[in-house]
């Protein structure tokens, strides 16, 4: 009997019984930037039964150890001096799909109170424990979350494998039956309604839960389906509601910022980033959209100042981009610091040398800053690397990044470059007008109307006579006929959506009425993937992932 | 300085002396554990360690929370918990202290009972009751819990002599109004402004929180309790 059980309930026990093995052979990991303080808590867990953990000193070893492996809990400090504090390395490793749905992630802090950082509901630590604590506190709370997650584990399994409709599922038959996590049942449910656009169902649910009780969280999720259900005055009311209550509520400052922004109230939109980064000055994205509000609004100085820390806090973490770069480069031309300007892409070539696409754009904004100062030579040099980089990676360019190139390759009269990403990109968007009409605006801006407009409309008009044929196929019942057509189509316009959903509702249907088939699953699977990864992905996407889970199960 | 920003000088100050403060607890606690595990016939002495170390922690605790319940903008971050998971992680936070001092501890509460409160003011609150039951009971300390004319009772009781009859009298004189208790000549008068303060913070309705010390416990020693208003569902219905 383990000292826990004891304390539980109406009964009683002298003192407590000891050391318990009561979580053994767990892999574990403790972060935390004091050495003196990884060996304390791993005395503790010695004593717990626990022989071997491994240690981490900050926020980037820690995001090492949990990428090569898989542990099954991590105590990780809160705050760990100046790099990625304890919420940063849970959010990354999240994102990067490194922590599995078993793990658990106890965040150590140095209040009893709430007074971290809070943000999304599928982001949360499993606990908080607060410093000091004794081994027989750490005991309870490891044998507490490991029966939460026993209990919840189904769910945050069809979380972590995108079975969405399933989770939902799990977790409303789970409300029904009274269990004690019931609330962190409707906690999941409500982000599970909201990530599958069921707003209308959010909204029933989350009054029905205020009704009752008043709880944060509902009113932070209920705010976000009013949100989505374009009813922005009731929303942003809301969520500033919530920062008034707790001014940590960190996603409910960027969730308000995008309702001014839609009701088209930029200088709001900019003032609450502001404090929100103000509050917590380490996340990027938020960083980046204040910078580019700041811009807008012209508070270059604001602006330049986002920048520069989405830049700082960037450089460890995995949610750097070129946005960042790109937005500095921006205020730099501004200001016509031309050598600032290239000195901070260079910086930028090398933070993002990893991640091609974010190269592809910094080397093409690279040569348009030499264009623009009459330096030919170096131009036309970045371009060769930027056409070398779109090269070795056709298929996996976003079609804006590849709209920045052709852009450049024109301006600087490389026809041979320019034309032929200008076809691919009226092929890959013959579906698309909206951006067809960004293309021809390129094409005019650089001055190459009358060469190109011809050679864009008639890409797009074969795509869409393929199309077409393909869809009547299908129509007509000759789904083989109809597949084998869209598959060839998609080769040559990998990154039409048209084309990717369409050949994944071939494969879809075949399967409904020729049963299961591992090629026609993986190639619907690969369609759908195909959409999601080009940054296509919509409501039709999500019902045809729907109408695949169906047919799997 | 613009006495605003003094003001952010001293919270930065504040939180980052207290998250020092505690780092050095913590491996001071390690430290006891360590020399106790090395140690085994003088082990029992070490209780008094340990326990020097939770009222220091608990003196810093409140101490924060004073300050911020003064501070602009606070508002009560009361969340739902179950009251038997908090009363046996603040058992299981004692449990060394008590074993080394021979006190057993009780928790009664049953399990499905939930509440809206402030878990960090209230840990506090009924931190420095059990503190002052380690020092006053002969054996026995018990947590206990239950619903009762829609508030919830959380109560530290112990087998010791109970309050000194004047104070039981002085409390009553006061009649629960917190701007009389006296907290510039004791520490107990200031736990218990800071546990009349935290009570008063949870309202629901038309009820406010309160707190009772007596002698009339199960235990026969000292009673104290703090009483929150549940609201008007205990349990959700979903």
């Amino acid at each position: 009997m383990s000292s826990v059980d004891i304390l539980v309930g109406a009964k009683s026990q002298k003192g407590h019984a000891g050391p318990q093995a009561s979580i053994s052979n767990r892999r574990i990991l403790i972060v935390d930037d004091f050495s003196d303080m990884r060996l304390a808590v791993r005395r503790m867990l010695r004593d717990l039964g626990e022989e071997d953990a491994d240690f981490a000193g900050n926020g980037k070893d820690a995001m090492e150890k949990i990428q090569h492996t898989s542990y099954d809990i991590v105590l990780c400090d809160y705050n760990l001096g100046d790099g990625k504090d304890g919420h940063q390395i849970l959010e990354e490793a999240h994102y990067m799909g490194y922590i599995k749905p078993s793990c658990i992630f106890i965040m150590i802090t140095a209040e009893t109170s709430r007074h971290h950082v809070l943000g999304a509901i599928e982001c949360q630590p499993d606990d908080y424990i607060a410093k000091p604590f004794t081994k027989e506190l750490l005991q309870h709370r490891l044998i507490k979350a490991v029966k939460k997650k026993d209990e919840l584990m189904d769910i945050y399994e069809a979380m972590y494998d995108k079975r969405y409709a399933d989770a939902i599922k799990i977790a409303e038959q789970k409300l029904a039956s009274k269990s004690r996590y019931i609330l962190d049942v409707a906690k999941l449910l409500s982000s599970l309604y909201l990530r599958t656009e069921g707003y209308e169902k959010a909204l029933e649910f989350l009054e029905k839960i205020l009704a009752q009780k008043y709880m944060p969280w509902a009113k932070f999720c209920l705010a976000q389906a009013y949100y989505h259900l374009k009813e922005y005055n009731t929303a942003v009311a809301m969520f500033d509601e919530l920062t008034a209550e707790s001014q940590y509520y960190m996603d409910a400052y960027d969730w308000s910022a995008k309702c001014n922004l839609a009701l088209d109230d930029k200088v709001q939109a900019q003032e609450k980033l502001a404090t929100a980064a103000r509050i917590s000055p380490k996340t990027i994205s938020r960083q980046c959209k204040l910078g580019e509000l700041a811009k807008d609004n012209g508070d270059l100085d604001i602006a330049a100042s986002a920048y520069r820390s989405a830049i700082q806090y960037g450089t460890h973490s995995c949610f750097k981009s070129s946005k960042e770069y790109l937005g500095m480069n921006d205020i730099l031309l501004e200001r016509g610091d031309t050598l600032k300007a290239l000195s901070n892409l260079k910086e930028a070539r090398d933070q993002l040398k990893e991640n091609s696409v974010d190269l592809l754009k910094v080397v093409t904004a690279t040569a348009d800053v030499h264009a623009g100062k009459d330096g030919k030579i170096e131009a036309n040099r970045f371009l060769e690397q930027a056409e070398k980089i779109y090269q070795e990676n056709s298929g996996a360019i976003p079609d804006e990044a590849s709209l920045g190139l052709a852009a450049t390759a024109l301006k600087l009269d490389n026809m041979k470059l320019g034309s032929a990403i200008v076809s691919s990109l009226a092929e890959n968007n013959h579906d698309d007008d909206a951006f067809l009409g960004k293309l021809k605006d390129v094409v005019n801006d650089t001055g190459h109307a009358d060469e190109l407009s011809e050679a864009i409309s008639e890409s797009t008009e074969k795509l869409r006579a393929l199309n077409k044929e393909g869809i009547r196929l299908a129509e007509s019942g000759q789904l083989r006929e109809s597949l084998e057509l869209l598959e060839k189509a998609s080769e040559k316009a990998p990154n039409s959506k048209a084309f990717n959903l369409n050949a994944a509702l071939a494969c879809i249907m075949l399967l409904k009425e020729n049963g299961q088939n591992d090629q026609l699953l993986f190639k619907a699977r690969h369609y759908l993937g195909r959409v999601e990864k080009t940054g296509k992905a919509d409501k039709r996407h999500a019902e045809l992932m729907k109408m695949l889970e169906a047919i799997t199960k | 300085m613009t006495s605003d920003s003094s003001k952010k000088h001293f919270e930065a100050a504040l939180a980052l002396t207290i998250h020092d403060v505690k780092n050095s607890l913590a491996l001071f606690l390690d430290r006891v554990e360590v020399v106790q595990a090395n140690d085994a016939a003088a082990g029992k002495k070490y209780g008094n360690f340990k326990y020097e170390i939770k009222r220091i922690n608990n003196n810093l605790i409140r101490l924060l929370a004073l300050y911020k319940v003064g501070a602009e903008g606070f508002t009560l971050q009361d969340e739902f918990h179950y009251i038997d998971d908090f009363l046996t992680d603040i058992g299981a936070e004692y449990a060394a202290v008590l074993q080394d001092k021979n006190i057993e501890l009780i928790v009664d509460c049953q399990d499905d009972l939930a509440c809206q409160i402030d878990k960090g003011l209230v840990y506090g609150v009924l931190d420095n009751a059990i503190s002052n039951a380690v020092r006053y009971t002969h054996t026995k300390i018990m947590l206990k819990a239950f619903e009762e004319d829609g508030f919830l009772v959380l109560s530290v009781q112990d087998d010791g002599d109970g309050y000194p009859e004047q104070m039981l009298q002085e409390n009553s004189q006061q009649g629960g109004c917190n701007t009389s208790i006296d907290v510039s000549n004791s520490t107990t008068g200031l736990g218990n402004y800071f546990s009349q303060i935290v009570a008063e913070l949870h309202q629901s309705d038309d009820k406010t929180g309160f707190i009772r010390m007596t002698n009339q416990g199960d235990l026969g020693g000292s009673c104290f309790s703090i009483h929150l208003p549940t609201g008007t569902a205990l349990h959700i219905e979903l």
